[in-house]
């Protein structure tokens, strides 16, 4: 296929993805300013003025980047590749599209606008018994609407192709859209239940005590499959965009949809492995999550596979030769290429970070050390972020009309380095610091200058003043990137350009149906997450201790 | 469904590895012992001063080796703030918050465990080397986190 | 491609496809790529169970 073809996205379905990108990338520049004063401070390189404290930015960082950056990006993305893939929405559809983005938004602002007030600073996670105004907790509610309806119209779009195309395999992307989007709303039970149950009713005074334990559990049963639902669209660029980008074809196409209906059936019933260190939760109960966490690695193992066999299969038929001649003719210089290629490989040390994690009591080397910040700047800071930049190459230009320029090109592999640089310094020293002790979310201290946390200033690779200079490498690259995204949008020469998709895979007509029987699916979801979470939620219910009342402290 | 023969090798490679890797663990846990914290005793968040241990934190020997410390964590600091034990005293910690989510963390060691408000969590360590023992807390608590910490000295 | 063209081009009826495995396909790079990969995961793991023990 040459290179300029109808990039097939109804214009009014693309201005609806663009404009989730849009506020996507401007919550991106906020949040890596904050990350860059962050990682300043701790290495004790400057001080923050009298009116921001340590606490309220790394609050705007997490929430800007771990909530708003990717929930934005990854709406702009799957909508306009649902368009692409499925045809053209119906007013309905797009309707709604744009009212869940208007909740999102509203919800996103009241929430930022409370923790510039400083009535917020309760971190993204906002652990109970802190309490935030409860605007802070409606706007997330909102959020939480939002995205349900985003979630919907696509539902919607989906199962009306498969109406009129009965019978057929749908089409990849939409399958797994649609499995990510039931992902999220399996999952955001947990969290529209702590928050409309415990939280805003107390934030507004109506009850007087919180259940502490019971909405740590909530949140959890919803923080890790949030990572997933972080991840995935990542992995839909790689099963279905990277291999059209490299000239090559899908592996397999039953592969990857199994791979999907795993993470659908296993990242949610585990979010104890992020309460392994937490007393009220039964060992058992924790061991037992542990085990279904270790079952969602397996689809993991299954896509490393077929990326590498992609990339293989690809460089064979293009003439390569040898054990590892398919490397050498892999799309080096195409950032399209390049970007998502170096996510999956800083993939390898953060999901073997994942798994030291979950590895029950070995947690407590790491936990809520800067071992975790490490970790999770390489799974979604750096392998799901890079993935995202990769498609922000070719998807604005496609969204926008205009056209990848060669001379952009360069700048985006430019970028991609300074990124991955950025954030092998960061991650690494990070890493490092955390094995030590030291811990994450603590400003600039020396403890009274106790010898133990001196030596976290000192030494090359173990020392928190590298980690500021990977920050601030990051902060450059991420300035970099909000140039060329304005120069895609706005700049760059008009052209056709090609949404790449891959051909579907050889094997698509064996593709067993049972795949898309989502009722089985979400059936089976759901009876992990009642063995899972009953018994252990039950207790912490019947024998809960007094609650706690609400206290400021910050 | 089909599978590369060589993707079959790999699946039982990594799957096997994951089964080895939880049945150390398992076995570590379960038979030997080395649980995550994971006490189940409640108490009630607002009246930990009045509630025994807590009412008396501190240090006390049950042995020729082993002592328990009660310990309160609160914002900004832990009470007591200091103990003070022989070398190769092995310590049990049973700390809780009267207030927000602390932790209590001595690094370099396994000790780092949660403290959430209602519960009381428990860990032990046996302290070999002399020397002056950090403990931080590495949960966000407001304002102050960065300044809560404690230390333990131990002596020849 | 447009909407209609990956219609006709891909959906063929899926049960006329012929069977074409993946076993004459060489894959040893990507056989040893895993398992590098593996053995990765395993140094890894094994590393920092060390340090767990060593800090008991
Ligand atoms: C310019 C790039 C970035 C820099 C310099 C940076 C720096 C940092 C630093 C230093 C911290 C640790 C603060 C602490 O624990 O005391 C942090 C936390 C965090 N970062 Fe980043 N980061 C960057 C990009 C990202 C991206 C792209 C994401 C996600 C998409 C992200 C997500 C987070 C999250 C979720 C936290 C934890 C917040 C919390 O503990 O509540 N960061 N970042
Ligand atoms: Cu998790
Ligand atoms: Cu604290």
């Amino acid at each position: 296929m040459s290179f300029v073809t109808n990039n097939g996205i109804d214009q009014r379905d693309g201005k609806l993805g663009m404009t989730f990108l849009y506020v996507a990338f401007a919550a991106l520049i906020v949040g890596a300013s904050c990350g860059v004063l962050q990682g300043l401070v701790r290495g004790g390189l400057i001080e923050l003025p009298g009116f921001l404290d340590y606490y309220q930015i790394l609050t705007v960082h997490g929430v800007l980047l771990a909530l708003v950056f990717t929930t934005y990006f990854i709406f702009g993305f799957l909508f306009a590749g649902m368009s692409k893939m499925l045809g053209k929405m119906t007013s309905g559809e797009r309707t709604s599209g744009w009212i869940g983005f208007t909740i999102l938004t509203i919800g996103t602002v009241l929430t930022a606008i409370m923790i510039l007030l400083n009535d917020g600073s309760v971190l993204y996670t906002f652990y109970a018994p802190m309490q935030a105004s409860p605007w802070f907790y409606i706007g997330l509610a909102l959020f939480m609407i939002g995205t349900w309806i985003c979630g919907a119209a696509m539902l919607t779009h989906y199962f009306r192709w498969k109406k009129t195309n009965k019978g057929q395999l749908t089409p990849l992307f939409s399958f797994m859209t649609v499995g990510t989007i039931l992902l999220w709303y399996v999952a955001s039970i947990g969290i529209s239940a702590t928050v409309i149950l415990q939280f805003i009713p107390w934030s507004f005074g109506l009850v007087d005590k919180i259940n502490v334990l019971l909405s740590r559990t909530l949140f959890w049963y919803f923080g890790h499959p949030l990572v997933y639902f972080w991840l995935l669209p990542a992995y839909m660029a790689w099963y279905v965009v990277i291999p059209k980008i490299i000239g090559g074809k899908l592996f397999s196409d039953s592969l990857a949809r199994l791979s999907f209906i795993l993470f659908l059936l296993f990242s949610i019933p585990v979010g104890f492995h992020h309460q392994l260190m937490e007393s009220g939760i039964p060992e058992f109960w924790k061991y037992l999550q542990v085990v279904l966490t270790f079952a969602v690695i397996v689809p993991s193992l299954l896509t490393a596979f077929s990326m590498f066999a992609t990339f293989e299969s690809a460089g064979r038929a293009q003439g390569a030769t040898g054990l590892f001649g398919w490397f050498k003719k892999l799309p080096w210089h195409d950032v399209r290429f390049l970007a998502p290629f170096i996510g999956m490989i800083y993939f390898i040390p953060a999901g073997t970070g994942g798994i030291i994690n979950a590895s029950h009591q070995m947690n407590a080397v790491v936990h809520n050390t800067l071992w975790v910040v490490g970790h999770f700047h390489a799974t979604v800071g750096a392998t799901v972020a890079l993935t995202f930049f990769g498609i922000t190459y070719w998807l604005i230009p496609v969204l926008r009309g205009r056209q990848l320029t060669p001379k952009m090109n360069k700048l985006g592999v430019i970028q991609t380095i300074l990124w991955s640089v950025g954030m092998f310094i960061m991650s690494g020293a990070m890493h490092i610091l955390g094995l030590f002790g030291a811990p994450r979310r603590t400003a600039y201290t020396t403890y009274q200058d106790h010898p133990t946390a001196l030596e976290w200033l000192e030494g090359v690779f173990s020392s928190q003043v590298t980690m500021a200079i990977g920050g601030t490498i990051l902060f450059v690259a991420a300035l970099l990137m909000i140039y060329n995204v304005i120069h895609l949008a706005f700049l760059a020469p008009k052209a056709q350009t090609e949404f790449p998709i891959s051909e579907v895979a050889e094997d698509a007509g064996q593709t067993p149906r049972i795949l898309e029987n989502w009722k089985l699916w979400i059936g089976i979801a759901f009876a992990l997450i009642l063995f899972a979470y009953t018994i252990p939620l039950w207790d912490m219910i019947q024998n809960a201790p007094p609650g706690s009342p609400p206290i400021r402290t910050w | 469904m089909h599978l590369h023969r060589y993707e079959k090798y790999w699946l039982i490679f990594g799957v096997g590895t994951l089964i080895i890797f939880l049945s150390v663990i398992g076995v570590s846990a379960f038979a030997m012992g080395n649980h995550p914290p994971s006490h189940t005793e409640t108490i009630d968040p607002q009246n930990v001063d009045e509630t025994p241990p807590f009412d008396n934190p501190g240090l006390e020997q049950i042995d020729e080796h082993t002592y328990v410390a009660t310990i309160k964590a609160m914002t900004f600091g832990y009470q007591p703030n200091e103990i003070e034990i022989p070398v190769g005293s092995t310590v049990i910690f049973q700390v809780t918050s009267q207030d927000v989510v602390h932790s209590f963390t001595i690094p370099g060691t396994n000790v780092n465990m949660m403290v959430t408000p209602g519960h009381i969590n428990k860990a032990e360590h046996t302290f070999t080397e002399p020397g002056s023992y950090l403990v931080l807390c590495n949960e966000y608590c407001g304002t102050g986190h960065h300044y809560m910490q404690m230390t333990i000295e131990v002596i020849e | 491609m447009s909407n209609l063209e990956y219609k006709k081009s891909k959906q063929k009826n899926p049960h006329t496809h012929t069977t074409k495995t993946h076993e004459d396909q060489s894959l040893k790079g990507t056989f040893v790529s895993v398992m590098l990969l593996g053995t990765f995961i395993v140094v890894a793991w094994v590393g920092i169970f060390y340090l767990f023990i060593s800090r008991l």
